[in-house]
């Protein structure tokens, strides 16, 4: 390739898409709600910018306005107390993997982090933006589920904490207002139990979840919550009740309980059929190590 | 009409002013005001590896980060790992056949430098898992990861 033309791709490449944006970096969270306010419907925050910048080179997305909330002290960090895990929206997935009250209360939490993208994505994507993305594949998500995780949502008009469940819409929808951004997520402390997360991609480096299932094991019976198998993430009721159970069910009931739970789509990565098939498998697998680290525990 | 904007970013120990428009990538600045050619473009969506450089001591992808994200941040590229000439990494790669188009090695060198220095004696799973985001072509990989072992070895003894 000639030389001019190398250079020709150089250039044309490396901005985020051709729209340009005004680039905010506030230094409170009370200027991220000013900037919210003023920029109502054509901001968005970046956190790590693994989703937003994708889809901003894609024109996905064409926010007038972008807040980089990455170097917003307030606003990162993980704390544990009164028996809530916190988690600021700055926070990065690898300070969530390498904190110590995580690995040694929140185990489907540590392992669904360490299963998004590679430690590239991991060194630079936070929890919070796995949530406010809102994909029915977030790996993040079923853990967050079965550890009742609330979001703190706050803007001008004030804060409030919406249960993750009501948090998430649809693929790519949230409950939040165009004013408004999420400060940070929390998740409950289960007291004894054990809790799993197992994904199936069709590769184990990069790839997205065809199914994910976290399992949390306790006193009272199981939780379990699954990705890729609905418009949302979402607890698998009918499995749940089948699984907490006196008698171990049979795999054709589970797989019953399954239909009634989800509606898995056939995409470029899976048919249908196969998701539905895996999902029996994935749950067992997260059920049996869960229940394993919660005999664990109680030993 | 297209806004520049200043940042003061520390590129491999020197502190240096870039100007760009707000929607650069790390990896333009790098590459383009900084003539720092050894951080490749390629997927230019996270997948591929090819434009790791470390910031704040952490790999990432420089396609998926803003220039303005990185002000104020520490960067070290592949020309500023260990000084001037090959680092252990680097030799270990050219002694085991590591390279081959070598497209994809400065990201490799980066990601396998900062494996080493937060983890001395990696076990194969370790190594394995530092290079999960750094996609090779050509080598299969196998090689990669015994040159991976034998820098960590020669770095320990
Ligand atoms: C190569 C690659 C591989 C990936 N692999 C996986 C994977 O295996 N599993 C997986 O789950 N994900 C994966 N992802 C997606 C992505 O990395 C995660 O969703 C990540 O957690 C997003 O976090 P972020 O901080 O980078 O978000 P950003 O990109 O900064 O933000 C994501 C979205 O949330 C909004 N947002 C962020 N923070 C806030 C806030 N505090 N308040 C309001 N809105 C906010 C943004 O405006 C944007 O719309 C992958 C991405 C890439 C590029
Ligand atoms: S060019 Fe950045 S990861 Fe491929
Ligand atoms: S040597 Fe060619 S891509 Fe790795």
């Amino acid at each position: 390739m000639p030389d001019g033309s190398t250079e020709q791709r150089v250039l044309a490449g490396p901005a985020v898409g051709a729209a340009e944006f005004t680039y905010h970096r506030p230094g409170s969270p009370q200027e991220v709600d000013d900037l919210l306010a003023q920029h109502r419907g054509v901001a968005r925050v970046l956190a790590g910018g693994t989703d937003l910048l994708v889809q901003i080179r894609s024109a996905a997305r064409r926010p007038a306005h972008v807040i980089d909330i990455a170097d917003l002290s307030a606003v990162r960090g993980v704390s544990f107390d009164g028996g809530r895990l916190r988690v600021g929206a700055a926070t990065q997935l690898w300070e969530i993997e390498a904190h110590p009250v995580v690995r040694k209360r929140f185990a489907a939490l540590r392992e669904a982090v360490r299963c998004v993208g590679s430690l590239q994505i991991q060194n630079r994507a936070t929890l919070v933006g796995n949530v406010c993305n809102a994909s029915p594949a977030a790996d993040t998500g079923p853990a967050l589920l079965v550890y009742d995780a609330q979001v703190g949502v706050r803007s001008v008009r004030g804060n409030r904490e919406v249960g993750l469940a009501e948090f998430w819409l649809g693929p790519g929808q949230t409950a939040l207002e165009p004013d408004e951004w999420v400060e940070h997520v929390t998740l409950q402390d289960q007291g004894r139990h054990g809790s799993a997360y197992v994904k199936l991609g069709r590769t184990r480096g990069v790839d997205l979840a065809l199914v994910g299932v976290a399992a949390l094991a306790r006193r009272g019976g199981v939780r379990l919550a699954c990705a890729s198998l609905a418009p949302t993430i979402r607890r698998l009721a009918a499995v749940e009740d089948l699984l907490s159970g006196d008698e171990s069910p049979g795999e054709e009931q589970v797989a019953e309980a399954v239909g009634a739970d989800v509606s898995p789509i056939s995409d470029l990565r899976a048919s249908a059929r196969y998701r539905l098939a895996m999902t029996g498998v994935c749950i067992r697998r997260a059920n049996e190590t869960a229940g394993r680290r919660w005999e664990e525990r109680n030993a | 009409m297209r806004a520049t904007l200043v940042h003061r970013i520390t590129v491999n120990g020197v502190l240096r002013e870039v100007s760009v428009p707000p929607s650069t990538t790390l990896l333009a600045a790098l590459r383009e005001q900084c003539g720092l050619t050894g951080t490749k473009f390629n997927c230019e969506q996270g997948e591929c590896g090819a434009c790791t450089v470390l910031m704040d001591e952490l790999p990432v992808n420089t396609c998926l980060v803003l220039a303005a994200s990185a002000d104020g941040h520490d960067v070290v590229t592949v020309e500023g790992i260990d000084g001037p000439g090959p680092s252990v990494v680097q030799q270990a790669i050219m002694a085991t056949d590591a390279s081959q188009c070598g497209y994809c090695t400065p990201g490799m060198v980066v990601s396998a430098t900062a494996l080493i220095a937060r983890c001395p004696k990696p076990t194969r799973e370790d190594v394995d898992e530092a290079i999960s985001g750094n996609y090779c072509r050509c080598t299969g990989y196998e090689s990669i990861i015994t040159a991976i072992e034998q820098a960590a070895q020669a770095r320990s003894e």
